[in-house]
């Protein structure tokens, strides 16, 4: 009798340890194929430049695009981190309501280069706002926006809102003794943001200026829409030209290869911070709010929202624009079409491949193997390819396997890879939360890893995951950077149409495309704010 | 009776309706709504029972870098748009085979076996006489006028980019770079292609733009506004003839052909001036006299057909003396 009960106590533990594998294998395996697909990747690279014939690659011809990207890059961080902090402070001490100013750094954000970048020339061109103004009042107007201050001026106000967003976010927590503690000390808000406060604003930090180096690095539509001369040329701008006009993919890999390095170098103390963001979700600000601005404070407040705001005014124009025969036009609807396919398959992607590396990261946290450190360095290292260099390395291998890849499938696989680790940091932290009494919970209750996927962490982080999702398809939705590579008649995303109508000299018809295409953006925005907002409430 | 017959009989009647296909690469604004690969088409279509496909690229300079990259697998019939300074280039490739065709009688001298012309143009400066009543006479004027800003296309990526390069080479030879240098100041915007350049100039970006001789046609016919006018330089203008070639792995050669032979007829050229805004190589002007009256022909250079050599020298030339 005892020996029957143990055979089947014996088989009930091995059917369960079986299921255990075949779950993590199921949830694993994702992440096994993306691996297979980067190693693939990199051996077609390296097969590539062995046996190459075609290498005429004179590392001389591009000193000054080395040089021209980092200096951009620099200039443009150092900018955005002076100001970042500078507007940061001055919201947090206006009586702006909090609430609007978060929504307006994370959608400044978020929000398509393309749409800031035709913003910006609205009101900066010689036939723009400012122009027109300068006209009504008589002064002389001759600033080229096509130039090195349009290029520095569109980085910098991504970058100022990325940078602002991470520290207003920092002050609005500031935990409400502290507050208490400066105020009965007489302790005035510089002061405090001096000495007690500092290491508080700083912490993490590190992260937030490679992030914002590395986005300068690779702004490839703004390079691409504002470089008037041909010095002002990026890496990535020599790429796109390489594969577009030179037919010469070697040098295109070798510049995407040679950026590629560059970036990860500089990204490495990065993933020593094992780093994880929230800058889309709410935060709240203190009850108790000791700080008054003063007219100084007023003064800059009033002329950030204008910086912030006044690319937004190009709605208008496009609304004023509106046009019937756009509407009725089968291209229109095509690149709407597209692009939303493209999205959703990438985000489709990115959702599946960040979704099973945390549960492999998880997994092998659980069970202290850490190689999971790896794991995440293979998924993060992603956010740092830029996308042309990615694209120079699918369209060889396209190349390799006889292009049976379509333009769209390709656009959609970039989108997919750039966007995944923006998913995987975003859910980390409230992913492996409470991580070990959950594991030692499943493990009594022998809960399959599925079940525990599916029925417990999938819920637990939906309010999370459809943040993210919203963001990402937004992302994916606004890119024009592969679409410049593969793109043909029949697949053009909205950004690409955007442009190709812009360079038509089809300004008011770009201007009418771009706000409808803005305007389902802040929808998208709307409706995943909306269901955070109620599901918070129930 | 046996399934793959009664298939076949299925698909019978399908097979005598399914006409011939005809692909056309070509870049996007010859086949805009505003362009002529609409009528030109439509033309065609109604005497070869066939249908013309039409792919397109940003700009005629990525045509053949599109098709050499992916050695033409998408299987284009014909590239419509390269021009003769990527004639060598092109043939280099050897991805295009002869068309056998008959090209005497046209407005110009034509001699190629592998390309066929369909219009031409020259290279000129375009203003707003409106703004600028006393313009340059000369290259060496233009440099003087240090009041005057300019837009050219990078001679890299653009064909009227290249052009500019050429026509500096064949006014100043060897000092093409010293010419350059004298005109970097005024050159205010250098765009990637011909259509950024023109519409940031009608946008009021600068006060000269590098475009074709025949650009003020198109204001004057379509706009009715007759201030932009192209510079009349007494150097004379640098010319651009635009051809069309047949691939190698043309699916329909014949067809190819006989869309080549079209394009050298009146039904083809007559939608060349007010479509693309160029000449038509068949002599049009008793037809298009609008046209010819609103875009005189101006004094011009000697045509060039460049090495590639050659395209990189005067390309180095620029490069040298730019900012």
């Amino acid at each position: 009798m005892k020996s029957k009960i143990g055979l089947i106590v014996g088989k009930n533990l091995l059917i369960n340890r079986l299921n255990i594998q075949k779950g993590v294998f199921f949830l694993g395996f994702p992440y096994l194929l993306y691996l297979a697909f980067i190693i693939s990747l990199a051996y077609v690279v390296v097969e590539y430049f062995f046996y190459s014939e075609e290498q005429k690659f004179i590392l001389q011809d591009y000193y000054s695009v080395f040089l021209f990207t980092f200096y951009q890059a620099f200039l443009a961080t150092l900018i955005s981190i002076i100001f970042g902090f500078i507007f940061a402070v001055v919201f947090y001490l206006s009586p702006i309501n909090h609430k609007f100013i978060s929504l307006l750094l994370n959608i400044c954000f978020i929000i398509p280069v393309i749409f800031i970048s035709y913003g910006v020339i609205n009101i900066f061109s010689s036939n723009g706002f400012l122009s027109d103004l300068a006209i009504l009042i008589d002064v002389n107007y001759d600033l080229n926006i096509f130039s090195f201050f349009g290029i520095i001026f569109v980085t910098s106000y991504f970058n100022i809102a990325f940078n602002a967003n991470f520290f207003y976010r920092k002050l609005l927590s500031i935990p409400e003794n502290y507050l208490k503690l400066f105020k009965s000390n007489n302790i005035s808000f510089l002061d405090a943001v001096k000495i007690p406060l500092r290491h508080y604003l700083l912490s993490g930090y590190a992260n937030v200026v490679i992030l914002t180096f590395i986005f300068c690095i690779g702004n490839f539509t703004i390079i691409y829409l504002f470089a008037g001369s041909p010095s002002l040329s990026t890496l990535e701008l020599a790429i796109y030209e390489s594969l577009n006009f030179k037919a010469d993919i070697y040098s295109a890999l070798i510049l995407g290869i040679i950026q590629l390095f560059m970036v990860l170098i500089l990204s490495i103390p990065f993933f020593y911070n094992n780093p994880s963001f929230n800058l889309v979700s709410s935060t709240r600000r203190s009850s108790y709010y000791p700080f008054r601005g003063n007219l100084i404070v007023y003064f800059i407040t009033f002329w950030a929202l204008v910086f912030l705001i006044s690319p937004f005014f190009i709605l208008f124009n496009g609304l004023a624009n509106f046009s019937f025969d756009i509407l009725s036009s089968l291209t229109f609807y095509q690149s709407f079409i597209n692009s939303f396919s493209v999205s959703i398959i990438s985000l489709f992607l990115a959702l599946i491949l960040s979704l099973s590396s945390l549960y492999l990261y998880r997994f092998m946290q659980e069970r202290n193997i850490f190689i999971n450190k790896y794991l995440f360095l293979s998924i993060a290292a992603m956010a740092f390819i830029p996308s042309l260099s990615l694209s120079a390395i699918i369209f060889l291998v396209n190349i390799k396997l006889n292009f049976i890849l379509s333009n769209f499938i390709c656009v959609a696989f970039i989108n997919s890879f750039f966007v995944t680790p923006v998913v995987f940091i975003f859910l980390l932290t409230r992913f492996l939360q409470n991580y070990q009494n959950a594991f030692k919970l499943c493990s009594l209750y022998k809960i399959n890893p599925l079940t525990r996927f599916f029925k417990i962490d999938l819920f637990f982080i939906k309010e999370e995951l459809l943040i993210i999702s919203a963001a990402v398809f937004v992302l994916s939705f606004g890119d024009l950077t592969s679409v410049t590579i593969f793109n043909d008649q029949s697949f053009m995303t909205v950004p690409y149409y955007i442009s190709q109508l812009y360079s038509s000299y089809r300004y008011n018809d770009s201007f009418f495309v771009l706000s409808v295409f803005v305007l389902i953006i802040f929808f998208i925005v709307y409706l995943s704010s909306k269901f955070v907002s109620s599901h918070a409430k129930n | 009776m046996n399934l793959k017959l009664i298939f076949i009989i299925l698909l019978f009647p399908f097979t005598i309706f399914a006409q011939s296909e005809l692909k056309i690469f070509t870049y996007g604004s010859f086949n805009s709504d505003w362009g002529p690969g609409p009528n030109i088409e439509k033309s065609f279509e109604e005497i070869c029972e066939c249908d013309l496909i039409w792919s397109t690229s940003d700009s005629s300079g990525a045509l053949l870098s599109k098709v050499k990259l992916t050695n033409n697998k998408e299987g284009y019939d014909l590239i419509l748009g390269l021009d003769d300074s990527l004639m060598s280039e092109a043939e280099d490739t050897q991805l295009f085979q002869k068309h056998n065709i008959d090209t005497s009688g046209l407005a110009i001298n034509w001699d190629n076996d592998y390309f066929t012309p369909f219009d031409y143009g020259f290279f000129s400066f375009i203003y707003n006489s409106d703004k600028i009543p006393n313009p340059p006479r000369s290259l060496t004027d233009l440099a003087k006028r240090n009041d005057l800003s300019i837009i050219i296309m990078d001679p890299r990526y653009s064909t009227p980019g290249l052009g500019l390069a050429k026509w500096i080479y064949q006014v100043f030879g060897d000092q093409s770079t010293d010419y350059w240098k004298s005109i970097n100041d005024q050159i205010v915007i250098t765009s990637k292609s011909w259509s950024d350049g023109y519409g940031l100039f009608l946008e009021g970006e600068s006060d000269l733009v590098l475009s074709y001789s025949t650009s003020p046609a198109y204001h004057s016919l379509i706009e009715n506004d007759k201030n932009y006018r192209s510079l009349d330089l007494s150097d004379g203008h640098a010319s651009q003839i635009e051809v069309i070639g047949i691939l190698k792995n043309a699916s329909n050669y014949e067809l190819a052909r006989e869309f080549i032979s079209f394009s050298l007829t009146e039904n083809f050229q007559q939608h060349i001036p007010q479509g693309n805004w160029m000449y038509p190589v068949l002599d049009l002007q008793s037809s298009q006299s609008n046209f010819y009256s609103a875009a005189p022909i101006p004094k011009s250079l000697q045509q060039l057909y460049p090495s590639q050599s050659e395209k990189q020298n005067w390309i180095d030339s620029w490069k040298k003396s730019i900012d």
